[in-house]
Order: C-alpha cells, then sequence, then structure tokens
C-alpha cells in the first residue's frame, strides 16, 4: 500500500473525527441537553452579605434571597392566603379522585381504593373523637392497611378535635405524657405491655380478634383494629371547611419520637410546605399529572421513620395518582413495572441493581454509550436493564441519612472533630449515573435528618447528571441545592479550625418551615442554646456533626466521614 | 476528541470541581469570583461603603443614622438610573428626612458623619417613617461608623 494513501487517510479520519467532536460537542450536544451548564454551575441563590464566622445564605434558586421561602400550598380564603392543613389536602385528594384512585399495602398484597380507605379511617375517626383523648401513640407500620387507616383517622382528628398522632418507634418502656391511645401491631406484642396496659385510654391491637387471649376486666380499654372497622363503608367524601381565622393551619400535625427517645413536634406547615417543596421540585413538562404511581420502599414506612414519606404520598395523591409499598424482600424490577417514581433508600437500590444487572457485551456497550450521554448532560433510556418493567419509572428519589441524627438530636454544644475518610456510603456520582442509565429514570439523591425534618434537607436537581472526578467524590457527597422550604449556612466551630467560613465550608445551620420542635423542655431549651451559640439564634438550628461546604455552583457538599 | 473518545473507547466526561478541594476546577481564591463574594457584616466606613452603589460593586448598601441596609433587592429604586440612586452607598438620613434626592443632601464619604441636630420633629418623625421601612424590607448589615482621620 502506498504510504502517502495512507497518511491521507488517516489524516482525512483524523480531520472527520475532530470535525464530528467539534459539531457534536459546540452545537449538537448543546440541543440536546436537560439542563445547560450555566444552570447546573448556579443552583443557589446566596445572599450579598454574611456574618463574621459564618458564610453566606444559601437558598435554592428556585426561591432567590428577597422572595419567601415555600410556605405552605397558597389557598385563597376570601381576599387573603392560607397555608393550608391536613384537612384542605385530604379534602382536596378526595375530591379529586373521587375515592377512585387506589394505595397497594403490605401485608394483605390487595389494591384499596382511597375510598375505602377514607371509610376505614372515618370509621376510627368516629372512635377516637368520641372519647376526648389526647395523643394517639402509633407503633405499627404505615405501610398496612391498619397503619395507614389509623394514622389518617389520626390525621382527621388533629383538625377536628385536637388528638394529635404520635408516631413511635416501639412500645413506649416509659410512660408518655398525653398518651391516651396506644396502637400495636399483634397480640404477642400485647401480652409484652407487662401492666403498662393501664397507662392508656384505649388500646387498639392491629391483629386476628380470634387470636386474642383472655382479657380480664381490667382490659375493657384494648379493641381490635377489625372490630372497629367493622361495618365501614366505602366513603368518596371527606367534608372540611376552614376556620376563617387560619388556626386549623397553626395546629399540630404529629408527634415523632426517635429510636433514641427523642420527641419532636410537627405543625401543619410542616406538612403543606412538604408537600408543596415536592410538587415545585419537578421542572416544566415533567410535572406530577394523574397517571402518577408512587412505590415507596416498606422501610421508610415504619411508625417513625413515616415522617418523610406523607410530603411525597399525599403530593403524588392531590394530582390523582396512586401509591403502593414494597417490601424490601420482594423489591426487584418487577415489583415497581406500574411506577413512575420510586421512592428507596440508597442501599436498597443498590441491592435491586445488584440483582439485576445484566452483563451481555452489547448491554456493556449501551451502558457505556448512555453514561457518557448523561455525563454529557444528556438523557437516555438506552441502556434500561429491563424495559418491560421500567418503562413507566421516570424518577427514583433515593433517601440517604445524616451522618449522626443522633447527635443532632441532642442539642449538644460539644461539636464533634471532623474525621475525614476516603470512603463513602452513597453511591459515587458515576454510579448514579450508572443507576440513571439502568433503570432509564432520573435519580435525585436526597439528604433527610430523620425525626427532626420532615422531608428532606437538600436534594439534587431532577436534571443534574454531572460526573465529579474520583477524589472530588472520595472527599465528599453532592446533595444539590437546599429544599426550597429551607435557607442554610455555614458555620465556624472551634473543634474544626480547619474548616475555613471564607471558603464556604463549616458546620451546616438550617433554618425553614419543615423543622420540628422539642417536646421536653430540657430538650427545647438546649437547642435554644446551640441556635444561639452557632447560629445566633433568629431561628436556625445547627445540625451538629453536619460538616460540609457550598460548592461553586450552590450545591451543599457534606464531608465523607 | 472527549466526547468522541469516550463514545469509542468508554469513559465520562467530568465536570469542574465545584468544591476547590482538589485545586482544579472552581477555586476558592480564583479572582473573577472575588467580587460575588459575600460582604462580611460589621462596621463600614463611609469610604468603604460608598463602593457598594450598585455600579463599582453590584451589592447596594445604604446607611440611615449609622445603620446600613443591604438593598441590593431594591434595585429598581436605589441601583443606577434608579429614582434613588444617589443613596446607594451613602448615609441617606438627611436625603430621606427632606424627602430630597438631591446631590446637596447626601455627604461624600471624605466629609464628617451628618449629626443630624439642625433637622426639624418634622423632619425626624419622617426619618423615623423612613428607618421602620428600611428596617422591615431590608437586612441590617452593619454599622456605619467615621473613618479615623477622615471624618473625624
Amino acid at each position: 500500500m502506498d504510504w502517502s494513501f495512507l497518511l491521507q487517510l488517516l489524516v482525512t479520519l483524523l480531520v472527520i473525527l475532530l470535525g464530528a467532536n467539534w459539531l457534536l460537542s459546540s452545537f449538537l450536544l448543546d440541543f440536546k441537553r436537560d439542563l445547560t451548564a450555566v444552570a447546573l454551575a448556579q443552583q443557589s441563590s446566596i445572599s450579598s452579605v454574611r456574618n463574621e464566622n459564618e458564610t453566606a445564605y444559601y437558598r435554592s434558586i428556585l426561591v432567590p434571597t428577597g422572595f419567601p421561602l415555600t410556605t405552605g400550598l397558597g389557598l385563597s380564603l376570601k381576599y387573603k392566603i392560607r397555608n393550608g392543613n391536613f384537612g384542605d389536602v385530604w379534602n382536596a385528594i378526595m375530591e379529586i379522585s373521587k375515592g377512585k384512585n387506589t394505595i397497594r399495602l403490605i401485608g394483605d398484597d390487595k389494591r384499596h381504593s382511597l375510598g375505602e380507605l377514607n371509610g376505614m379511617a372515618k370509621r376510627l375517626f368516629r372512635k377516637l373523637s368520641a372519647d376526648s383523648y389526647k395523643n394517639i401513640g402509633i407503633s405499627n407500620s404505615i405501610a398496612t392497611v391498619e397503619g395507614f387507616t389509623l394514622a389518617l383517622a389520626s390525621m382527621m382528628t388533629t383538625i377536628k378535635t385536637g388528638s394529635i398522632p404520635h408516631f413511635l418507634p416501639a412500645v413506649p418502656r416509659q410512660r408518655v405524657e398525653d398518651l391516651d391511645v396506644l396502637v400495636i401491631d399483634s397480640w404477642r406484642s400485647f401480652k409484652m405491655l407487662n401492666g403498662s396496659e393501664s397507662w392508656y385510654k384505649l388500646i387498639i391491637v392491629c391483629d386476628d380478634p380470634k387470636k386474642a387471649p383472655q382479657l380480664g376486666t381490667k382490659n375493657d380499654n384494648v379493641v381490635t383494629w377489625k372490630g372497629l372497622v367493622d361495618g365501614f363503608v366505602y366513603d368518596s367524601e371527606f367534608r372540611y371547611t376552614p376556620q376563617d381565622d387560619n388556626s386549623d393551619d397553626k395546629k399540630l400535625f404529629a408527634y415523632v419520637t426517635s429510636p433514641w427517645n427523642g420527641t419532636n413536634s410537627f405543625n401543619q406547615i410542616c406538612l403543606v410546605s412538604n408537600i408543596a417543596e415536592f410538587i415545585k421540585s419537578f421542572p416544566l413538562n415533567n410535572e406530577l399529572t394523574s397517571s402518577e404511581h408512587l412505590s415507596i420502599s416498606a422501610k421508610l414506612a415504619s411508625s417513625s421513620a413515616s415522617l418523610q414519606i406523607w410530603g411525597k404520598l399525599f403530593a403524588v395523591l392531590l394530582h390523582g395518582g396512586s401509591a403502593s409499598f414494597t417490601k424490601q424482600a420482594t423489591l426487584d424490577c418487577k415489583s415497581v413495572q406500574e411506577s413512575t417514581l420510586l421512592f428507596i433508600e440508597t442501599e436498597q437500590i443498590i441491592k435491586l441493581m445488584n440483582s439485576t444487572s445484566k452483563s451481555g457485551l452489547l448491554h456493556k456497550i449501551y451502558l457505556s454509550w448512555a453514561t457518557n450521554l448523561l455525563s454529557e448532560g444528556i438523557f437516555t433510556k438506552i441502556a434500561e436493564v429491563e424495559p418491560n418493567s421500567l418503562k413507566k419509572l421516570r424518577c427514583v428519589y433515593l433517601a440517604d441519612y445524616v451522618k449522626d441524627a443522633e447527635v443532632i438530636s441532642t442539642f449538644s454544644e460539644k461539636i464533634p472533630q471532623l474525621k475525614k475518610i476516603n470512603q463513602r456510603t452513597t453511591p459515587s456520582t458515576e454510579q448514579l449515573n450508572k443507576l440513571r442509565a439502568q433503570l432509564g429514570s432520573r435519580v435525585v439523591l436526597e439528604l433527610y435528618c430523620p425525626y427532626l425534618i420532615m422531608g428532606p434537607v437538600a436534594h439534587t436537581n431532577f436534571y443534574d447528571y454531572r460526573v465529579f472526578e474520583k477524589s472530588v467524590d472520595d472527599s465528599v457527597v453532592c446533595y444539590g441545592p437546599l429544599g426550597t422550604t429551607l435557607e442554610g449556612k455555614m458555620v465556624e466551630t472551634e473543634t474544626n479550625p480547619l474548616l475555613n467560613v471564607e471558603k464556604r465550608q463549616g458546620m451546616l445551620c438550617i433554618r425553614g418551615f419543615n423543622i420540628g420542635k422539642p417536646t421536653d423542655p430540657d430538650r427545647l431549651k438546649q437547642a435554644m442554646n446551640l441556635a444561639e451559640k452557632f447560629g445566633g439564634g433568629e431561628g436556625w438550628m445547627p445540625l451538629v456533626n453536619v460538616f460540609g461546604l457550598w460548592g461553586q455552583d450552590g450545591c451543599l457538599y457534606t464531608y465523607n466521614q | 476528541m472527549s466526547f468522541i473518545k469516550n463514545l469509542l473507547f468508554g469513559g465520562v466526561k467530568t465536570s469542574e470541581d465545584p468544591t476547590g478541594l482538589t485545586g482544579s476546577g472552581g477555586s476558592n481564591t480564583n479572582d473573577s469570583n472575588k467580587s460575588n463574594e459575600p460582604v462580611v457584616a460589621g462596621n463600614f466606613f463611609p469610604r468603604t461603603l460608598s463602593k457598594f452603589n450598585g455600579h463599582d460593586d453590584e451589592k447596594i448598601f445604604i446607611a440611615i443614622r449609622g445603620k446600613v441596609y443591604d438593598c441590593t433587592r431594591g434595585r429598581q429604586f436605589y441601583g443606577p438610573s434608579g429614582p434613588y440612586t444617589n443613596f446607594a452607598g451613602h448615609d441617606a438620613s438627611r436625603g430621606l428626612a427632606l424627602n430630597s434626592f438631591d446631590l446637596e443632601v447626601v455627604r461624600d464619604w471624605d466629609q464628617p458623619l451628618d449629626p443630624l441636630n439642625d433637622l426639624t420633629r418634622e423632619q425626624m418623625d419622617a426619618l423615623d417613617e423612613w428607618q421602620e421601612h428600611f428596617e422591615n424590607k431590608y437586612p441590617c448589615i452593619g454599622t456605619l461608623i467615621p473613618e479615623p482621620g477622615v471624618n473625624a
């Protein structure tokens, strides 16, 4: 072969490749990107001034400085604007769905229509409102029909009779003040009450009445869930007329006790702000619709952890969608085939993907192309692992948690020292793109502070598929900008002098509308002292041991520790 | 070549490091970003305040009776070509008290601070109202103090 011809061929090929690359990179890829590089580089609104020893205030670009944070649903009451409450939400859900939409719960694997669940909840509500019960302790999973209807019924009482649901991590070992009703999952748990039955005015056992042990006269406060709902009728209506004075919007929504025994109260505004935040998080042309089906991992629905599911669940139901709870043991692609949205913990999604990963050469090539396109900002479904099962899935919400929620919850003024490690339990940005490629769905990584903050503290953008260098991923996790109900800042701490607020590093402090308030006066005082010491008061809540930094893109990055 | 190379041989595009931890990408000490750095709240001299006029620096700070307010979000009023642009980066107390937006009522940064002791009762009341308005609308970010050797 002629050398000059070969050289010409090589040069021609090189020119074609360079030209194609230039054309693709400069023009075609830009048209195909979901979000521009400029938008990704500016995801927060930053205050122009900062106090000494702290960074500027950061909030999502969707609620720029000078505008209010997301506060409730913005309902109209004559000429005034109301935040709304559970009554408005459930009333609207029943009106939209006409009771026909369904929720599939764990246990009976049956789809329950909202009319059916509403009928049961109203039946339970009648019992719970007959006597002047104060708080209703729920210790079983919300993913069961018993737990779900009792939670609904007790939410109805929050605005009608003033009884408040109290989500408990387990059956209390010590007497809880004002807890008049206790809901437990089985007769086995009932037997283990060991004399504490007398603490309650009513005990509701969610078990078969036929399996009931011999109850003495002193157990006349014990009833079964089945006995209570017996005779319920399908009811697709929930009437609620708001008070003229907006007082319902300020009422309590729930008490939540953490496994380390700290109880926090949440107002109706926490719920409605959380719902509004979720609805707002969807970009244009990808909004929630009536064809939505939300699947929630049952692990997230265990009683006191269920705080995080209500916002997403009610938002989907408000749009006329349906929902289901999926068991961890049976979680696979087929189990989510009707889902458009999936809410799951990070460790579970990795298990799900490991169980379904394909290994063929063709799939590897598709996966490589898909991850390459995603890193360029272009979404593709070419590497979807099970197209038949996952074709409807459009977004997966990965719940990740703060390093040590217990330390945050104690409001200790002893700030631990940051111990950075170059290891992460959260999927890396490259792994997240692999998940997006294999699931054929967007993946949003969310940071939660369980039992204390309702809804995510921060979450990545629906369209953020950026991949960072390994050294960045090894040091920090990107959680995107703060949720629109919150604003935040980093503060300096004596124990961590290497974190420099001038470089936007420090310990995270937040304030906003979905933060719980400690019910115990000592914990409340500790929380206020801590806020005064590190946040400068003004409603700031320091998240002890959450060390991180604000990126130039306005996103929250927390150190791997 | 990165896109074609990644497409043919595998690989992904890595974004610039926005954290500045690795030294690549968006560093924290980038000079181009320095003008966007937040200002530390605290004491301001008339000289240091004067640059926050929405023109030399995009932030707009206005002082009223010794208190400095961040009026950046009121740019349409106080920014360049706004009706109250003369107040930006200055002590606006006298102008607000007299309801005058003229340059004469605003002191330059090298003059002593305005003691306002010649204002009438009505003018002081008007100033009180303005200050309340600013207090409710804009965050107070510091105090205006005289600079030794310049304003004192």
